[in-house]
């Protein structure tokens, strides 16, 4: 039993994570972190550049050690290793989407200087890659995978919204206790639905609250919410979220058409201050105006009402 | 369905939705809780039975060890010695690559997750595939070239998945007809056939990467369509693949006159055994690097070469045949230095020249002038890379 060896190998390591202290301020290039979005992948988020208004360009990052043409090793025996940095699915977020709290490491400047050359190589189109790299590249396990994870951990990112800070109720109308829902159909999120097209095909009902450890903080809309959707796209993913206003309860959503007909409702659920995700199949929410609300399970009236308009991107 | 867990093969749930072993070490670890015999009592236990599973999906349980690096046994788990033998070493290179190498990024998704049992199975997955492409290089290359030709024919409509993982694994069970019912061909009958292709894809087969991969996928993929008219219309991959790896590395054994078949190829008898290298882990990351960039220099150099395209393709042939002869086993000398021996080290360090150009294709009166070519790439590539560290240090 390898026991013995094994307490003076870690003995460093875990001296070294005890004394890892990480800076609580803002984001900044360098940083490595995770985010709520893309909890459910196996994937950091590691931050090379910022824009003067706030934007900061961020890469997925994994512990996959298949690296191919636009990726960056980033080694074990360096600040934040191991790792690989795909840069080819670089993407400016908005800086809330960051939580302090969730901040897990920090590259070294060459690194992010190394990784910030790659990202303009590759949007260039002057990237030379390397005869190893290239073998990667058509590996179809390393295919798999950037498929699978950091591609997929791009479209949420890019979905989501960052965190806001709310005063309770602040924005609730007087009566109209709560309701928001967002779009989180935003550029980029057509190659996420082509991700999980292959996944979701199959099912021939509504996916309900498939993941409720992601949590995606909502904001006020006025008037209706348009979601634009890809014409190619054959799901559309709803996020609904219920504001801490709401008194835990049962009750349930209802998605009504103009007409006011039902065209799906949840079973019966304890409500409380948590967000839902919900995949419709695109057949079930033609383009047109749709309301959603929560409806108490005892009756009366719904505790929260939100007008969306589903249409076709040109 | 989570992404982790749907990476996995969706024959058998790997990550039981209660299990937490792995979670708790890495919260031991992380707040620095105590290492006695009894609290890692478990985690020894499911690491074990977790790399036992993974090597077997990976159809690496039968393999010899040497496979995946680990020198000196003939099996995994030597007889009567529980504790002892091939598994351990293997457990406690995993333990490190896991839980030494990366417990931060462990740590960091602990921040989003409850449960990162999932993310520790991920972990054994990119760890046994890591090693089984350094120390099985022929086997790994095998194995994708078919699995990509066994996908595109997939794609294409012609070959059909019935039964196990969908992206094509050693489990999958393959017909050209999707509603076929005859039971899977056996293994005898599928090794009875294949081999027989190896006479027109080698050495394509093991030397053709990168962009120009797609060329003997294809071939292949030709070949597994003639496999419908020769005979079994229902087959498992691990059939297939088995034979091509076994003919593969037999013929290749030939050229570099180890006796590797289905044997380790760590030499013959156990004094030659026992004379494994002992080099620290990290000694060992640093060759392994240093060997990747002067393989991956070389590569280049041979893009940039001035001369012609045939010379381009000989010379190129020959490198791989040389990166593999140097990348498997394990002898005295690192891998990186093996080049060299094997580039300048004279005819007695090298593969006799007839067999060389035999099975790669080369006339024989060139070989020595593509050999002294490599040899003078390769020694500009070791002058390149006095100038950088093996390891960047920070």
């Amino acid at each position: 039993m390898p026991t013995d060896d094994l307490r003076e190998r870690l003995l460093p390591s875990t001296a070294r994570a005890r004394a890892r202290r990480l800076s609580e301020g803002p984001p900044e290039p360098g940083d490595l972190f995770v985010l709520r979005a893309t909890g459910d992948l196996p994937v950091e988020w590691a931050l090379l550049d910022r824009r003067p208004q706030g934007d900061l360009l961020a890469v997925p990052a994994d512990a996959n050690p298949l690296a191919g043409s636009g990726d960056v090793e980033v080694p074990a025996t360096a600040p934040g290793g191991p790792l690989c940095l795909r840069c080819r699915l670089s993407v400016w977020l908005r800086s809330g989407l960051f939580e302090p709290g969730l901040r897990s490491g920090k590259l070294a400047p060459e690194t992010v200087a190394e990784a910030l050359q790659q990202v303009r190589h590759l949007e260039a189109g002057t990237l030379e890659p390397s005869p190893l790299a290239e073998e990667v590249d058509a590996e179809s396990e390393y295919r798999d995978w950037i498929r699978e994870v950091p591609e997929k951990a791009r479209a949420l990112a890019l979905a989501a919204r960052p965190a806001v800070s709310r005063k309770r109720g602040s924005w609730l109308k007087p009566g109209y206790s709560l309701a928001a829902l967002f779009a989180v159909l935003a550029v980029g999120l057509g190659l996420w639905a082509a991700a999980l097209r292959r996944e979701v095909k199959q099912l021939s009902a509504p996916v309900f609250d498939i993941s409720p450890q992601e949590v995606v903080l909502g904001e006020t809309h006025r008037g209706p919410t348009v979601l634009e959707i890809p014409p190619q796209d054959d799901h559309v993913l709803l996020t609904l979220v219920v504001d801490a206003s709401i008194p835990p309860q049962d009750a349930r959503f209802e998605i009504l058409d103009a007409k006011g007909r039902s065209v799906w409702r949840s079973d019966p659920l304890r409500l409380t201050p948590r967000d839902f995700r919900l995949f419709l199949r695109r057949s079930d929410l033609p383009d047109g105006t749709y309301r959603v609300r929560i409806v108490p399970e005892t009756g009366g009236r719904p505790l929260s009402e939100s007008t969306f308009v589903i249409q076709t991107r040109r | 369905m989570s992404a982790i867990r749907s990476l996995w093969p969706r024959k058998k749930p790997a990550v039981r939705e209660d299990s937490h072993v792995f979670t708790d070490h890495v919260r031991l670890l992380v707040e620095g809780g105590p290492l006695d015999g009894e609290a890692l009592a478990p985690l020894w236990t499911a690491l074990r039975s977790a790399l036992r599973n993974e090597l077997r999906r990976r159809g690496l349980w039968e393999s010899p060890p040497a496979y995946a690096g680990i020198y000196g046994w003939d099996s995994w788990e030597a007889s009567g010695e529980t504790r002892r033998g091939a598994l351990e070493e293997l457990l406690f290179e995993c333990y490190s690559y896991i839980f030494v190498s990366r417990l931060r990024g462990l740590e960091a998704q602990l921040k989003v997750k409850p449960n990162i049992d999932g993310l520790v199975f991920l972990n054994i997955r990119h760890f046994l595939h890591e090693r089984q492409k350094e120390h099985d290089p022929l086997g790994s290359q095998v194995f994708e070239v078919l699995r990509s030709a066994v996908r595109m024919a997939i794609a294409e409509g012609t070959l059909h998945v019935l039964e196990g993982d969908e992206g094509v694994r050693n489990d999958t069970l393959l017909s050209f007809s999707p509603g076929a019912r005859s039971p899977a061909a056996s293994r005898e009958e599928i090794a009875a056939l294949v081999p027989s292709w190896n006479d027109d894809l080698l050495p394509d087969l093991v030397t053709l990467r990168g962009q120009r991969q797609e060329e003997v996928v294809r071939r292949l993929r030709d070949r597994l369509l003639d496999l419908r008219r020769e005979g079994p219309g229902v087959f498992r991959f691990k059939d297939l693949v088995d034979p091509l790896k076994a003919d593969v590395r037999k013929r290749w054994a030939a050229i570099l006159d180890q006796s590797q078949g289905e044997a380790a190829p760590q030499g013959g008898g156990e004094e030659e055994r026992s004379r494994v290298r002992v080099v620290s882990p990290d000694q060992r990351v640093e060759e392994r690097q240093l060997f990747r960039w002067l393989v991956d220099c070389v590569l280049t150099g041979l893009r940039r070469l001035d001369t012609s395209e045939k010379t381009r393709e000989y010379l190129t042939a020959l490198w791989q045949l040389v990166r593999l002869q140097a990348s498997q086993g394990e002898g005295l000398e690192a891998p990186d230095a093996r080049l060299g021996e094997l580039l300048e080290g004279g005819d007695e360090e090298r593969p006799s020249l007839r067999r060389v150009a035999e099975q790669l294709r080369i006339p024989r009166e060139r070989l020595p002038g593509l050999y002294e070519t490599l040899g003078s790439l390769l020694e500009g590539c070791r002058a390149a890379s006095m100038g950088r560290a093996p390891v960047k240090a920070f």
